[in-house]
């Protein structure tokens, strides 16, 4: 931030929240990030919402963003990473919009990267003692990218799917310039690798959905196995003719 | 009944063949979310041109439209560079309109800012965290 420069401080703090039809949660979301992480800026990318997701945030006294169209996960987080990019954010934090994540593990998400310990923190359903409410396609699915990841980069991640994530400035950089559209996650991890950064993942707790109905339909599950295993090795043989030149 | 076998092996084969080189033009060039779709249309529209001729196989298909269908070879061709260029041509699109729409979205927000200040802007002090806070 400007402010933060002028002062002399060390970070600051955006907390992103990419939303698409979340006017039932976005509000307990907002109200959890502020009790557990209150010294952070939060900003709301409503995603071309129906219902009144915009409004809701508004009222809660953070920024808001609205695409006038759904563009999808991806376009909604390169928007926050736009904006914090311009606003001179040092650190950006996704939460999704549907209450999932546990916001009572903000800091330790956000810690190793204030510490300089890694660029993107991860935090992982599958390192902590709290259970991961899942099906069984679902975890097999989210087990094929790790030992994809693992194939192609050296490293196990053991969540490549979670959407709780913190990054620091380089990363808000490097994304807000490119950042993957459909179901980007594992494919951000990749880029990530291949680019040198440092991750690392942290344990963190995953709340059941109270509202709204999850995205991944089955085929739309088939989809996304199909279009993330052909997009992590393109972006693979990306990276490799990027860093020979 | 391996001959079935075999069939189906070479045409989920040549799907694949023909999706992984359109998937790599998708990503050098286009890098959008319709990405996959169109190369499962290119794809699919390519082993129906290719395989469709052939009595024996997807393959052969390959080898016999050039010797005996001029024809079908000149369709072919015509398909994979216009279906090429009309992708590159949509998700260009795609991906102009969503560029401009995410600039909105950033646009609108500085507009209103300086319309009426938000009370998201907090104080500095609040905005500005050290380690030892956290």
């Amino acid at each position: 931030m400007e402010n933060s420069k002028r002062t002399g401080s060390d970070h600051s703090i955006l907390v992103i929240i990419p939303a698409f039809n979340e006017q039932a949660s976005i509000g307990q979301v907002i109200d959890e990030i502020h009790v557990n992480l209150p010294q952070a800026s939060i900003v709301v990318v409503n995603d071309g919402s129906k219902d009144k997701t915009a409004e809701v945030a508004g009222r809660k006294g953070v920024f808001v963003l609205s695409h006038l169209r759904n563009l999808g996960i991806g376009s909604a987080v390169q928007t926050g990473l736009m904006f914090a990019r311009r606003k001179g954010y040092e650190i950006a934090i996704q939460v999704d919009g549907d209450g999932q994540h546990y916001p009572g593990d903000l800091k330790t998400l956000v810690t190793p990267v204030l510490e300089g310990e890694a660029d993107l923190v991860i935090g992982s359903r599958f390192r902590g003692a709290g259970v991961f409410f899942s099906t069984l396609p679902r975890r097999i699915g989210i087990f094929f990218f790790s030992c994809l990841l693992y194939v192609l980069t050296g490293q196990w991640i053991s969540d490549p799917t979670s959407g709780f994530r913190a990054m620091n400035r380089s990363l808000i950089d490097r994304f807000a310039d490119r950042y993957p559209m459909d179901y980007p996650e594992p494919e951000v991890l990749m880029s990530v690798c291949r680019f040198g950064h440092r991750m690392k993942e942290v344990p963190v707790s995953m709340k059941p959905r109270t509202t709204g109905v999850s995205s991944i339909s089955f085929f739309r599950a088939v989809y996304y196995m199909l279009k993330v295993t052909y997009a992590i090795i393109m972006e693979s043989v990306r990276e490799r003719e990027l860093q020979s030149t | 009944m391996t001959e079935i076998y075999f069939h189906i092996f070479e045409a989920l084969a040549t799907v694949l063949l023909f999706g992984l080189v359109s998937q790599l033009v998708h990503q050098e060039v286009l890098r959008d979310k319709y990405g996959l779709g169109w190369t499962v249309v290119t794809a699919l529209f390519l082993f129906r041109v290719i395989y469709y001729p052939s009595e024996t196989g997807s393959f052969s298909g390959i080898f016999l439209f050039w010797r005996h269908e001029v024809i079908l070879f000149t369709v072919t061709f015509v398909a994979i560079v216009a279906g090429t260029f009309l992708t590159v041509v949509l998700t260009r699109y795609s991906k102009d309109r969503r560029e401009s729409i995410q600039e909105l979205a950033l646009l609108r927000f500085e507009m209103n800012s300086m319309l009426e200040p938000s009370p998201a802007v907090k104080p500095i002090e609040q905005e500005s965290v050290s380690r030892n806070t956290v």
